[in-house]
């Protein structure tokens, strides 16, 4: 079964482009396979683990709405940022807990793309030594 | 359900499953049925293919995201045949002997767990890496502690034509590593111990087990069916690590009141710490761990290693989102990284416990006095990345996201103590101890000294759930010496055990 509907999955996005601004820029092939990484690692937990996000989402949209009077999508940059801030550090663990789990969601589906590690200037390989001996020179 | 009967049956295949099946594969070879029933699969070499979404699929439980109750820690748990010792990174320390007395457990002394220790350091191939193969994030951070006055070492690995993939995390793609997998499991094999993988045991009857033979999909396929076994045995021995080895017996119907089981627990709870070069290092390339500072260990109670992490482990360990932790992620080829491990006291109310699926649960607080021991850690971090030359450093309770060298000066300002708060921070822990601590009564351990449980002479537990404190070490030593030593105690009343 899907983990998320289409209206969470836009929100999900719009939360996606303040949290890492380069999901804003993505291929087509980049973003299907950012949604996949997200759908895959729902689905192998537990239902309850999807629906928390689902309500998480909802619940980041009214935060916009009573502090800013309008949906997190259509916030400015700064305010979206503000917003997202006081989940992160605000006083309350429940909300700073589900704050971390949409923030590990968005990662891995930005930073677990190991096509995008170029972009990083992360470049491991299977011979590190033979670089790391020509780079000292020897 | 389908039936197999052996003598001996060990749960588990990491330090100490490994190291119990090699030297019980003495028996094996001279007639005893002995069986190594591991959860995981046994990854083929086209397995493990360095990507870290799917190395973390296939050699983690819960891929690697396994959360205490209340959220504030991550758990990273090896499930693979070679159990953890498949993910770490070779690291082989003998644990001190004012620890071994801090434990306290009658009959067990230094000198034993030494001596035992040193086999498998020589077993295991462990020695000091040339420094030719060391890399600038190591070097950088040895320099800068010497520079400071920290004491800090090198440490001894385990690997045999190393070719610094530096992926040793995800599993080596060239299985230069020593786990159990590649020295301990094959010699237990050719002795005639039976290894089947894709097994989980469920629960523990009197003299039985039950198993669940299940395909992962990759890996070697196991020896047995799928299907539901029942598993009788006249010796048990557990060793599925410190959450899933208290967790079994748990779910087990024993026959003794264990109030001690599950509790204990240590984590070495431990922070991914990030510092920036104004030039590209090496940091990618080569072994990724290769010094330790044991210099604030008694006095601040926190260790501190070299690490270098993967891009998505990395960005979850900062703390902040958009533009500036963009900025620092995308500049990957300067991060000099650290990895500060506390060394947390056992408590009673740190325990395993399992919900009512059977599934294992972890309730750990960060307690005061641990949280002190991160904070002094960041601080100590950021004085040796200043030292090394970063321009920047990423301290997860920093008032801004990254200090600049102008705030090296006044660090308790730039990373004040009420900022290091759980669930504020970003905690994770690969050194899980103790829930079936060894001990001499029923009523605050679950085991003797040679890892046999109290009043149940056919079930012994031999892993790092053994632990009655913490090891303030690198543990996967001290594991394969205890589980040498509960081997040792099980061949020499083999006849009494096998008999009954």
């Amino acid at each position: 079964m899907e983990p998320l509907g289409s209206q969470s999955w836009k929100r999900l996005a719009a939360l996606a482009h303040t949290l890492v601004p380069e999901t804003a820029s993505l291929s087509a092939q980049q973003s299907d396979r950012f949604r996949h990484i997200i759908r895959q690692a729902l689905m192998e937990r537990p239902a309850a683990v999807a629906l928390q996000l689902r309500l998480f989402l909802a619940l980041v949209d009214l935060a916009a709405a009573w502090r800013y009077g309008t949906r997190f999508a259509r916030l400015s940059d700064p305010k979206r940022q503000r917003l997202l801030a006081w989940f992160q550090d605000g006083p309350v663990p429940l909300f700073r807990k589900g704050f971390w789990g949409l923030k590990t969601l968005v990662f891995m589906g930005y930073y677990g793309q190991d096509e995008l590690w170029p972009r990083f200037n992360y470049q491991p390989v299977m011979n590190g030594n033979d670089v790391l001996h020509e780079r000292k020179g020897l | 359900m389908k039936e197999k009967v052996y003598d001996i049956v060990i749960i588990g295949s990491g330090a100490g499953g490994g190291t119990v099946a090699k030297e019980l594969g003495a028996l094996a070879a001279s007639g005893a049925r002995v069986a190594l029933l591991e959860w995981g699969p046994e990854l083929t070499a086209g397995d493990y293919t360095g990507r870290e979404l799917d190395m973390a699929r296939k050699l983690y439980v819960d891929s690697g995201g396994l959360l205490t109750r209340d959220g504030t820690l991550t758990l990273a748990m090896g499930r693979a045949l070679g159990g953890s010792t498949v993910v770490y990174t070779g690291t082989s320390l003998v644990m001190p002997e004012r620890v071994v007395n801090r434990w306290a457990v009658p009959g067990l002394h230094a000198e034993d767990l030494q001596r035992r220790s040193h086999k498998y350091l020589e077993e295991n191939n462990v020695h000091l890496q040339d420094e030719r193969d060391l890399n600038e994030n190591n070097l950088l951070f040895a320099q800068a502690c010497r520079r400071l006055g920290y004491g800090v070492h090198q440490f001894p690995i385990n690997v045999k034509d190393c070719k610094g993939s530096s992926l040793c995390n995800l599993g080596c793609p060239h299985g230069a590593k020593q786990g159990t997998h590649r020295v301990q499991i094959p010699e237990a094999r050719r002795r005639g111990v039976e290894v089947v993988t894709h097994c989980r045991v469920t629960h523990i009857g009197d003299r039985w087990c039950e198993a669940l033979v299940r395909p992962w999909g990759y890996g070697y396929p196991s020896a047995w069916e799928p299907g539901i076994y029942k598993v009788r045995a006249k010796v048990i021995v557990v060793c599925c690590g410190a959450v899933h080895s208290p967790a079994l017996l748990l779910r087990s119907r024993l026959p003794v009141d264990l109030p001690a089981l599950g509790r204990y627990l240590t984590l070495h709870p431990a922070l991914i710490l990030v510092g920036e070069h104004p030039r590209p290092i090496t940091n990618f390339y080569g072994h990724p761990k290769s010094f330790y500072c044991d210099h604030f260990m008694e006095s601040h109670r926190f260790l501190l290693e070299t690490c270098m992490y993967f891009p998505f482990t990395t960005a979850k360990n900062l703390i902040g989102f958009g533009p500036q932790h963009s900025r620092m992620m995308h500049r990957m080829d300067r991060m000099q990284m650290i990895l500060a491990l506390a060394l947390d006291p056992a408590l009673p109310e740190n325990r395993v416990r399992v919900d009512r699926r059977g599934t294992p649960v972890v309730d750990y607080r960060l307690t005061p006095p641990v949280l002190d021991s991160l904070h002094e850690a960041m601080k100590a971090s950021a004085r040796i990345f200043f030292e090394a030359g970063a321009v920047r450093v990423h301290a997860p309770a920093g008032r801004i996201f990254s200090l600049g060298v102008e705030c090296g000066d006044r660090l308790d300002h730039w990373i004040p103590r009420r900022k290091v708060q759980p669930g504020r921070i970003s905690v994770s822990s690969a050194h899980l101890m103790g829930g079936c601590r060894m001990g001499t009564s029923p009523s605050d351990s679950v085991t003797d000294g040679w890892g046999q449980v109290h009043g149940v002479p056919w079930l012994f537990v031999a892993d790092s759930s053994l632990f009655p404190r913490c090891s303030e070490v690198n543990p996967y030593i001290t594991v394969m010496a205890l589980a040498d030593r509960v081997a040792e105690g099980i061949r020499q009343r083999s006849q009494e055990l096998c008999a009954s």
